[in-house]
């Protein structure tokens, strides 16, 4: 009853530990919340997402505007307003629009300036196409921005309507604005008047032609033409300018007839094909203010002379570092004329060589000594004429490098080994024309370089590679590669070796040597274990296959026990004197491999009475024998004492 | 023993309750860059792959090559701070300061910069998101850091002022309509300067960057994705090597904060290298360490049941 109750007092403390501990898992991190919530400092942004669109401050921004609203400050107020585009769409307001139609005023007034500025100057400086350019742009401006001028007043009383404010000073700036449109545009029609007073007064006429439409480049030939006014009034001595695509100019006056013509050479470099010349008349000086520039373009076909390039070499088929000699001649491809003193550019596989110089027969030749570090095969020369008047040439000469072959014969002074010793390998190099190599070779155990030989008088090599201890255990290749040298194919030979990984054997060896001993120790141990032999203080005299036992005195079990030092070994000594007196009681042979366990069940069977004394005794035994526990002199007293009972019980 | 047993389970199931709520709630902090919310900076702390936050300043910044970002700094900069970000940034290092009423003018100071953050609410007239406390920013010169941004949106900024326009070049200014709110009321007070102030500028120290953005919640999670703000700091992370430093040792800080967010991304590395290779070659072997443990344990008792009961 009182257990119960216990119990219970025992689940309702627990319940209440469980209880507080619930709340501490809830309270603890409401408190860290709470606490984080408390120290939050105020927001220094606002929430963009929850900010609801606001309604401009129009009258601030319209003074704002008006301040810089004069004819003076126009690039101020396109800066003001230069970023417009950006204002975000949803914004569309009537300031919006306002605000828009106001840039593009500024916009418009602005370039209307810049470009009045710009069309007077190229007046000034002779440039009247550029000037009529300006014209033309300035007037589309004009009445673009008079439109605005247009609009601007009503959008801005929507403005005032809008927000309801006084808009009056903005009007005021409109007006000014537009009284400087006006200034503007008296400029623009005074620069229209004066352009077209110059083209009725200064109208030319310029007409080439060239004495051939096909013309070979470095040939002359002549363009010639005439310079008038439109009324046909010759313009004498005038300087005219003959310009070609490759950037050249030449300059001609034309002569009392107004006639001019040119003895012209189409330089090199003239694109092949048809060509532009353009003759140009620019008024200078005083000719400027009465004459309007003018020019035409003659077409004409430059045409390039074509070239031949023929090459030879001796010999055909060169070894590495011999010398070959190339010869050939560049002439004109229908005629056969020799092109004298002409540069050709040599390259041997694409790389540049040299350059060779053609004499008075348009030959050339030149001497190469072949690299040894060429590669054995196909090699080319390359002779090119990069052209001057004659069009470009080039010829190529094939030809094939071969190097000599060499051979590696190879042996090793045994085809097995253990790693960790020594293996030599030795042989020979030998050329395919019988010259003995010189040189060396390198020596490879499995891709791994063991060193350099130098080869012998013959050819012959020797090389000892140490194997490394923790080769791997298998076949193994060993390798010897010719360095190459000049001219000479590199090669290699292989021998092939079995290795024995020394540390792989021993660990085999100790590993099959100590599981043996200690399977065949611990499987006699086990059996001495298990036998519990017959004491020899009861001897069994055995005649005539007759057994005999002599069954020991109390005091001579006494002795017998104590003359072991050791505690365990008189528990054990006890056991096996018990276990005598036993067998020779029930009459029976002590069984070699019966257990001390097997054998208290047989006594337990045939003995009850002996069965507890027995066990104890057996279990004394075990600790004694078995286990690691210290066994002291209070053990051995009860394990003789057993002893003693088992004595007397089987007397 | 049995009740000793249920009560450590209880302990440890509290334990496991109290880390998970840590864990599991959201960080709360303003410009944290593991704050998801509005006022966090996650968006941009997620979008970089090479991202580190910072701590402390009790170990040289590394590497050099990156840009270290400290936006909206509340906790003033010590002059060991100070020294650490010095090193860095004469290293080449580049650093990003965006605040606006903040502590940064103490790091400025620190670095005797010829700038500092005005600490007046910037407002604007006519170039604006929604009302006059998002300005709107267009007007830039051309450089590294504002390369291919047309606008960007800010929210309630200041302005920097720059004492040495020598030492300190502004790349991006405000509209000619803006104006110091000083009352607050989104109008400009009477003789109010209406003009436009600079709201990005940089500086040379040693062979390194300072930039400087008198608004850090351009970079909040609000707002990064409107207008150009993304790239500007797409621009910034270029210059960086697209490898970025957060400092979260100047945050306005909650109790136990840094320990909860370094727990947070301790368990996010630990899950994430239990999904590596490495990490479930790991748990295979632990597995097959732990299945031999009891099979060798299992073993070991049904031996010893044996021997028991052949006695």
């Amino acid at each position: 009853m009182s257990d119960r109750k216990g119990m219970r007092q025992m689940t309702r403390g627990l319940r209440r530990a469980l209880v507080g501990l619930l709340l501490v898992a809830l309270v603890v991190p409401a408190l860290y919340l709470g606490s984080s919530l408390v120290v939050r400092p105020i927001p220094r942004d606002y929430q963009y997402s929850s900010t609801v669109e606001s309604i401009p401050d129009a009258g601030g921004i319209l003074a704002q505007l008006g301040a810089h609203m004069d004819s003076a400050q126009l690039g101020i107020l396109k800066g003001m307003l230069g970023g417009m585009a950006h204002i975000p769409s949803g914004k569309q307001s009537t300031l919006v629009t306002y605000l828009e139609e106001l840039n593009k005023l500024a916009n418009n007034m602005d370039e209307i300036r810049s470009k009045l500025h710009d069309a007077q100057s190229a007046l000034a400086s002779g440039n009247r196409a550029q000037a009529l350019t300006n014209l033309r742009q300035l007037k589309d401006l004009r009445n673009q921005t008079q439109l605005l001028f247009k609009s601007l007043p009503s959008l801005l009383q929507q403005v005032a309507d809008s927000y309801e404010i006084n808009t009056s000073d903005q009007s005021q700036k409109l007006s000014d604005l537009e009284a400087q449109f006006k200034v503007y545009s008296q400029q623009i029609d005074a620069l229209n008047a004066r352009l077209v007073r110059q083209t009725a007064l200064g109208e030319t006429m310029l007409w080439a032609n060239s004495s051939s439409s096909e013309i070979f480049v470095g040939d002359t030939f002549f363009i010639y033409g005439a310079l008038s006014t439109v009324n046909g009034t010759a313009l004498i001595g005038r300087n005219l300018t003959i310009a070609f695509l490759t950037g050249e100019t030449t300059s001609i006056l034309t002569d009392v007839a107004g006639v001019f013509n040119a003895s012209i050479v189409l330089p090199a470099g003239t694109p092949s094909g048809k060509n532009d010349v353009k003759v140009t008349y620019n008024p200078t000086g005083g000719d400027a203010e009465l004459y309007s520039p003018v020019s035409t373009v003659v077409q004409v076909s430059a045409v390039y002379r074509q070239s031949t390039l023929t090459l030879s070499m001796v010999p055909t088929n060169p070894h590495p570092l011999d010398v070959v000699a190339v010869t050939g001649d560049l002439k004109e491809t229908f005629e056969r004329i020799p092109l004298t003193n002409r540069t050709v550019i040599v390259e041997l596989d694409g790389a540049f060589w040299g350059n060779s110089t053609t004499n008075l027969l348009g030959a050339f030749s030149f001497n190469v000594m072949i690299p040894d570090t060429i590669a054995n095969g196909t090699h080319r020369f390359d002779v090119t004429f990069p052209g001057d008047t004659y069009a470009p040439a080039n010829a190529t000469l094939i030809f094939d490098v071969s190097l000599l072959q060499s051979q590696i014969r190879i042996s090793a002074d045994r085809t097995s080994l253990l790693s960790g010793m020594r293996l030599t390998v030795s042989g020979d190099v030998s050329y395919s024309d019988n010259r003995s190599a010189a040189g060396s070779v390198a020596v490879y155990l499995d891709d791994t370089q063991y060193g350099n030989v130098t080869l012998g008088a013959n050819g012959t090599f020797t090389s000892s590679i140490n194997v490394p201890i923790f080769l791997n255990f298998g076949a193994h290749e060993v390798r010897v590669e010719l360095i190459p040298s000049s001219g000479v194919q590199p090669s290699s030979a292989t021998v092939g070796v079995f290795v024995y990984t020394t540390p792989v054997i021993v660990a085999l060896i100790v590993g099959v040597s100590t599981a043996s001993s200690g399977g065949v120790y611990l499987l006699r141990r086990r059996k001495r274990l298990a036998m519990v032999t017959a004491p020899s203080e009861l001897v069994e005299s055995v005649a005539h296959r007759e057994r005999v036992v002599v069954r020991p005195s109390v005091e001579e079990l006494v002795r017998t026990v104590e003359s072991d030092a050791d505690h365990a070994a008189r528990v054990s000594r006890c056991y096996r004197l018990a276990r005598s007196l036993i067998d020779s009681k029930s009459g029976e042979e002590t069984r070699m491999n019966e257990t001390h366990l097997e054998h208290l069940a047989r006594v337990s069977d045939a003995m009850p009475q002996l069965r507890d004394q027995m066990k104890q005794l057996v279990e004394l035994f075990e600790v004694a024998e078995y286990s690691q526990y210290p066994v002291g002199p209070d053990a051995s007293k009860k394990a003789l004492e057993l002893l003693l009972n088992i004595h007397e019980a089987t007397s | 023993m049995k009740h000793a047993k249920t009560l450590a389970l209880a302990v440890l199931l509290s334990a496991l309750f109290v880390l998970s709520a840590s864990y599991y709630w959201p960080v709360q902090e303003a410009y944290h860059p593991l704050n998801t919310d509005w006022n966090g900076c996650s968006s941009i702390y997620n979008s970089s792959e090479n991202s580190h936050l910072v701590f402390d300043y009790s170990q040289p910044l590394s590497p050099t090559s990156s840009v270290l970002t400290l936006i909206g700094p509340s906790t003033a900069f010590s002059p060991s701070e100070v020294r650490v970000i010095e090193q860095y940034l004469l290293a080449g290092g580049l650093v990003l300061l965006a605040d606006d009423f903040g502590t940064g003018n103490s790091l400025l100071q620190g670095l005797n910069a010829s700038a500092r953050f005005s600490r007046e609410p910037l407002d604007d007239l006519l170039f604006y998101s929604r009302n006059e406390n998002f300005p709107l920013i267009v007007n830039f010169s051309q450089s590294r850091i504002t390369a291919n941004i047309s606008s960007v949106v800010m929210n309630h900024p200041s302005f920097i002022e720059i004492n040495d326009p020598n030492n300190v070049e502004a790349v991006a200014w405000s509209s000619p309509f803006s104006f110091v709110d000083l009352n607050n009321t989104n109008r400009p007070p009477p003789n109010a300067t209406i003009e436009a102030f600079p709201v990005v500028a940089y500086t040379q120290i040693g062979e390194g960057s300072l930039v400087l953005v008198s608004d850090p919640g351009i970079f909040a999670n609000d707002l990064i994705d409107l207008y150009d703000n993304s790239k500007l700091f797409d621009d910034l992370r270029a210059m960086g090597n697209r490898s970025v430093l957060f400092d979260v040792a100047h945050l306005v800080q909650s109790p136990l904060s840094v320990e909860r967010v370094r727990m947070r991304l301790g368990i996010d590395a630990f899950r994430d290298f239990l999904g590596s290779s490495m990490g479930a070659y790991i748990q295979i072997t632990i597995a097959i360490g732990v299945i031999i443990a009891f099979s060798l344990e299992i073993a070991r008792r049904v031996n010893k049941r044996r021997i028991l009961s052949s006695r």
